[in-house]
């Protein structure tokens, strides 16, 4: 039997930290993740970056227990991930869609956990998932089904899901991808309120500058399933390293790219 | 293609494992049923009308020639229970539900909510196979024993209205009383127990192993009904033979 003590809100939740030693990781001949290690320090948020196919989400499975690495490891506050559900260590994912149930309403989607789980009455779920939907600034929406969202009020619905854990960390596939400015800048204050707040460990994998410029506190450069660069966004972007400097300055001339 | 078949069973092995969760998932497998019945049992009676009319048409005026029309309605009776509503029921359960589970599976790991479901602790094997096979183990029967009432009728009305046949509604269902036993009845729902598990089962593997997007669920549902099909028809001959050794 799952339990699951809620935070009132008043105190930060246990922030986790994340340690990946010399994690590899192929599918057939394709090698996708090179000799991996990064620290996540607890309560920060970690963006990890880099072209596409360079292993970002790959990296981002093996953290939340969707995959094993074949060398390695991963810890979360010393244990290895698990996708079954423990008090020690609880992680949360949003998927770059969304990832929403699209049989089931916002309020089944966001109450599935515990009610799959029965660790709530019928009554207590409601009234939970009525408060992480106003914590992500939704209301009104609980008998929507996710068809009828927004991609934007779809990611805030997913964020709401993972919160009913009580997550320690969670990790964010393409958080601001495909959504308008607004809907991203409003998905990049949820993530910054839930560090304040709750002070809980976010990783994600983004290609938005911004958002890693204004929110995260480090970041990652993956390149060919190898990190070839870690530090704040400052010393990113200011790195005098090629590689790096190559993928964070580029910079699309339309007029060269139509003459 | 061994390898395919050995996951097969290995998945219908974890379902059996997560059975006795079965109380647990009654929502949503009465939600499973619902949607089957709904989706097969109109039609189901209506197919089952016509194949039993069409029994009784080709070989009522054979059997009236060689004076033996007495038996036509055991003839009708018995093809019908022992083997066209339990292989006919479970070839419209493959194609009307095994091909919308198999979509729906297949667009559920393509848009990643599987996964969304592991990351919350939720096993997808509980959640999303159990109530699937539970369901069509009890709707193929159902729609058998549907089928095999609709067709008897649908061969006594052929056997009455048809002036080549000409038999009386007694004389029919006399015939049918006398030839058709409660072991060939049961013959007939026990190969649809099998074939509806199986359907589930393959239907359910295809659409969680779906890759690639749109075009990867397109896939999987042909897969899914073709490998249902030449299955549900080599099996049937295998649980023919040993069920005329066991009944």
């Amino acid at each position: 039997m799952v339990s699951l003590e809620q935070n009132s809100g008043k105190t930060k939740a246990k922030a986790a930290r994340v340690t990946i030693k010399n994690v590899h990781k192929s599918y057939g001949s394709l090698h996708v993740l090179k000799d991996v290690s990064l620290e996540i320090k607890p309560g920060e948020i970690f963006a990890i970056m880099g072209p596409s196919g360079s292993g970002k989400s790959v990296l981002l499975r093996q953290i939340s227990g969707l995959e094993i690495p074949e060398s390695g490891k991963v810890e979360i506050d010393g244990q290895v991930p698990e996708l079954k559900f423990s008090e020690e260590s609880r992680v949360g994912m949003v998927f770059q869609s969304g990832a929403l149930l699209s049989s089931l309403t916002v309020e089944e989607n966001v109450g599935l956990f515990l009610s799959e789980h029965r660790i709530y009455p019928k009554e207590k779920i409601k009234s939970l998932v009525s408060d992480k939907l106003k914590a992500v600034g939704l209301t009104g929406i609980e008998d929507k089904y996710p068809s009828e969202l927004s991609g934007g009020m779809k990611k805030r619905v997913a964020i709401a899901r993972t919160l009913v854990i009580e997550p320690h960390l969670i990790l964010y596939d393409e958080p601001t991808s495909e959504l308008d400015p607004i809907s991203a800048v409003t998905i990049a204050k949820e993530i910054l309120g839930l560090k304040q707040k709750g002070g809980i460990t976010s990783i994600m994998v983004t290609h938005d500058r911004g958002l890693v410029q204004g929110i995260a506190d480090r970041v990652a450069v993956i390149k060919d399933g190898k990190i070839i660069a870690i530090g704040t966004p400052e010393e990113i972007w200011n790195s005098g390293d090629k590689e790096v400097a190559d993928f964070i300055h580029i910079d699309f001339n339309i007029q060269s790219l139509t003459s | 293609m061994i390898q395919k078949f050995g996951q097969m069973i290995l998945l219908g092995v974890e379902t059996l494992k997560v059975l006795p969760l079965i109380f647990k998932q009654r929502r949503k497998i009465l939600e499973q049923l619902y949607v089957m019945g709904n989706e097969s049992l109109l039609m189901a009676c209506i197919l089952a009308v016509f194949i039993g009319g069409v029994i009784a048409l080709q070989s009522g005026p054979v059997m009236v020639e060689r004076g033996i029309s007495s038996t036509v309605g055991g003839l009708v009776g018995l093809a019908l229970c022992k083997e066209l509503a339990p292989v006919m029921m479970s070839v419209l359960a493959a194609g009307r539900v095994g091909s919308s589970i198999a979509a729906e599976l297949g667009s559920m790991k393509v848009y990643q909510e599987i996964d969304a479901l592991r990351t919350l602790s939720i096993d997808p094997v509980e959640y999303l196979v159990l109530p699937r096979v539970v369901a069509m183990t009890i709707a193929v029967p159902l729609l058998v024993v549907f089928a095999d009432l609709f067709g008897w009728v649908g061969g006594a009305v052929v056997s009455i209205t048809n002036p080549e046949i000409g038999l009386t509604w007694q004389a029919y269902f006399s015939s049918l009383d006398s030839l058709v036993a409660f072991d060939d009845f049961l013959s007939g729902v026990l190969k649809s127990v099998f074939f509806a598990i199986m359907i589930a089962v393959v239907c359910c593997y295809m659409g969680l192993q779906t890759s690639g997007g749109p075009r990867g669920i397109g896939k999987s549902v042909t897969r899914a009904v073709v490998y249902s099909l030449v299955l549900i028809l080599i099996f049937d001959y295998l649980l023919t033979r040993i069920l005329m050794i066991i009944l």
